[in-house]
């Protein structure tokens, strides 16, 4: 990106109508701002954003990082400003939306978004309120895994970390609350491999419909379908 | 992108498959796990046997990122009090890239 796009005379004149702001994680002790990036809740480098002028995130990019792409996603940075400002002079239904963009942005936690949902919950559509369900489940999600990450960063054993990492995944599962996207599948194949361990046919069958379900549309679907389906096989031949 | 999709998809499969020895140790486990898979957990935990940088070598890459040829291309703000001004003055929006300079 940055021998390409950053150094092409496109991004020079598209960039002319923003803000430009660099920042560099360097790991150097006391240098101002350098924990940035995980303050705004970044996870993965490198990361491209829109902010306000008081910082606040409007648009996180997960698009291809070509201009068209990004000016997409710019777009949607200013439709998420001018939805805070509908929802600042009282119109209710943009304050419904704009709470769904702030659970989007991960701009509450689990426990003030649950809390700002059941205000709001009565008023939402059902398909706002579907939305919002998603994404608190998102959020709970990421919350406890951050913080089972940070655990083994402070030194917990490893072994340890694994076996709650592997229960909270079959927590989440034996709930029915999936987080959305792949995170869902890796809950799916953890939950598949304990199964298989442990020798819970019905469990690794049941795991597996799941997975046909939500894997169908993935690159690669069909080759993991038959390496799960000879385990449960495995398992049915070896009782 | 279908490229990136079957990268993640690998992905998510390894991370599984490195997790599932491990999480039944300490319960009744008669399959062993495989040497192999072992090892990469081992390697894993113990974050492999490299050195963490020092700050001196930390400041260095710092200094080499900064000599990127691509940062003169654009009015890239480093200062990030600056960029936040800057946009409060001129109305437009600030783009950010976050990088890092520590590791490749």
């Amino acid at each position: 990106m940055e021998n390409g796009l950053f150094s092409s005379a496109d991004f020079t004149e598209w960039s002319k109508n923003y803000v430009l702001y660099l920042h560099i994680s360097t790991r150097l002790e006391g240098r101002e701002h350098e924990g940035l990036f995980r303050a705004k809740g970044f996870t993965g480098f490198p990361t491209l954003a829109f902010l306000d002028a008081e910082g606040g995130l409007c648009a996180k990019h997960a698009g291809s990082r070509v201009i068209p792409e990004i000016q997409t996603t710019a777009d949607k940075a200013r439709a998420y400003m001018v939805l805070r400002s509908k929802a600042a002079s009282g119109d209710k239904v943009a304050v419904q939306h704009l709470f769904v963009a702030d659970l989007e942005l991960a701009r509450y936690d689990f426990a003030l978004g649950s809390l700002k949902l059941a205000g709001l919950r009565k008023e939402m559509p059902q398909s706002l309120q579907k939305k919002a369900d998603q994404l608190m489940i998102d959020i709970q999600y990421n919350e406890l895994r951050r913080r089972l990450s940070k655990e083994l960063s402070a030194g917990l054993d490893r072994k340890e970390y694994t076996r709650r990492y592997q229960g909270l995944n079959l927590d989440f599962y034996r709930s029915g609350l999936f987080p959305s996207g792949r995170t869902a599948l890796s809950i799916l194949m953890g939950v598949m491999g304990y199964a298989f361990q442990n020798k819970d046919e019905a469990l690794l069958a049941q795991a597996l419909e799941k997975f046909k379900a939500q894997a169908s549309n993935q690159p690669g679907f069909a080759p993991r379908v038959s390496r799960y389906e000879s385990m449960l096989a495995q398992l049915r031949g070896d009782k | 992108m279908n490229h990136c999709k079957s990268l993640g998809f690998a992905l998510l499969g390894a991370t599984a498959a490195l997790l599932m020895p491990v999480m039944v140790q300490g319960q009744e486990n008669k399959n062993p796990p495989k040497k192999k898979l072992v090892r990469a957990v081992k390697l894993t935990a113990s974050g492999g046997s490299r050195k963490p940088p020092t700050q001196p070598e930390l400041k260095q890459r710092f200094t080499k990122k900064l000599e990127g040829a691509w940062i003169k291309n654009a009015a890239w703000n480093l200062d990030y009090e600056k960029a936040l001004q800057a946009s409060q003055e001129s109305g437009k929006q600030v783009f950010a890239y976050f990088t890092r300079s520590y590791a490749p």
